[in-house]
């Protein structure tokens, strides 16, 4: 049996390049970061205002925010993809990510007069933009969890969090293209509640995904 | 059979992603008799299919995710990650908690992190330092699990050479370590 196993694996066997693994999470990560593009696009909308936004230095932290703790995201899927992986600094560095934002969102409410607070803290869209954030994070997350499939996962539910976070950033950042508020403090809460909250369920949703 | 090193079975391990099939062929049988040993000291209770199921499903997730290894680490804390993975699951499957929860602690109290992987490294680093045989016998005997009597039939030493060389050997060490930290 095992013979027979072995011989079929060898028989098999094709080269893997250094670096295989990057280039499968690239790949894989494409589509979904395409469609989840297309989702904000058409069922969203670019910002009316995005001529008049791009200026702005707010847009552009609520732009760079998302992308920063992506960023931070795929790295740590580099490290939870192999056995035994776990990413020991990504929590911190997006931590220092978060509490970057969150000074500049304090600075920009200290230079606002305070009948300004609601907008930029409700903006009025609260409700909606971490579901908004949820939905564009879906094929990015069914393009991580197709790219640990091939992987190794070890620590599964952490992975689970991994990929849902790094899914919830990705499409916080598609959104950021269309979403039309211009507050700081609410893309340090509500962005940040929609990131959390697709983590979580990429945390719910891991034992039945990832399972080998 | 000779029992492969690390820095052996992972040359094997460079040649087969470099699409190597006999060394792939040579490193599959290697691991096989290793996992048996692995697995078959693991599930004394379970029937011997288990401890087969086990080593085919661990070669075959070896093939399918060998573009997890990184190649510039240790292969077989690499490989024995996977190898825990499949017990772990196999204990959850048939319902055995006590063994889970054994393993489990065991895994938090360091297995194949990447602390130890490195304190693996400082075991082999500590090992060189030692006549060749005798870091061998510590190796086989403290760090395979293999039996005192296993590796005195094998190295055609008698038992009690090998448990006395285990024993030096490890004194050695341990004076070795005191005199490196107190050089600090």
């Amino acid at each position: 049996m095992t013979d027979d196993l072995i011989d079929r694996l060898a028989t098999d066997l094709k080269p893997v390049r250094p670096g295989a693994l990057g280039r499968l999470l690239a790949c894989t990560l494409l589509p979904g970061l395409i469609l989840s593009a297309a989702l904000i696009l058409l069922g969203h909308g670019l910002r009316p205002d995005l001529a008049q936004a791009l200026p702005t230095p707010a847009f552009w932290v609520k732009s760079i925010y998302p992308l920063a703790l992506a960023l931070i995201g795929l790295c740590a899927l580099m490290v939870v993809a192999r056995p035994g992986g776990v990413p020991r600094n990504a929590g911190f560095a997006s931590l220092l990510i978060y509490l970057a934002l969150a000074s500049l969102g304090l600075w920009q409410l200290r230079l606002s007069p305070s009948s300004d607070y609601p907008n930029l803290i409700f903006g009025i869209s609260y409700w909606l933009c971490p579901f908004i954030i949820l939905v564009a994070a879906i094929p990015v997350y069914g393009a991580i969890i197709l790219f640990l499939r091939r992987g190794a996962p070890t620590h599964i539910r952490l992975t689970g969090f991994v990929a849902g976070l790094t899914a919830g950033a990705i499409g916080a950042w598609t959104y950021s293209w269309g979403c039309i508020e211009n507050g700081l403090p609410f893309v340090a809460i509500w962005y940040t509640s929609g990131i959390i909250l697709t983590g979580l369920i990429g945390m719910l949703l891991s034992r039945r995904l990832l399972h080998w | 059979m000779k029992q492969l090193t690390e820095t052996e079975l992972k040359a094997l391990m460079l040649l087969s992603l470099d699409g190597d099939e006999v060394a792939y062929r040579c490193l599959l049988d290697m691991l096989r008799h290793l996992l048996v040993s692995y697995y078959g000291r693991r599930l004394s209770r379970s029937a011997p299919a288990d401890v087969d199921d086990l080593v085919q499903d661990t070669l075959l997730a070896l093939h399918q995710r060998r573009i997890t290894y990184d190649r510039g680490r240790p292969f077989t804390a690499w490989f024995f990650t996977i190898a825990r993975h499949k017990l772990v699951d196999h204990y959850r499957r048939s319902d055995d908690k006590a063994h889970l929860g054994m393993e489990m602690l065991e895994e938090i109290a360091g297995g194949y992190s990447e602390d130890a992987v490195s304190a693996r490294m400082d075991v082999n680093r500590l090992l060189e330092s030692l006549p060749a045989w005798q870091g061998e016998m510590i190796r086989r005997v403290r760090l395979e699990g293999h039996s005192v009597s296993d590796t005195a039939a094998k190295s055609g030493r008698s038992e009690a050479v090998v448990k006395i060389s285990v024993f030096r050997g490890i004194q050695a060490i341990a004076a070795k370590l005191k005199g490196e930290s107190s050089d600090r």
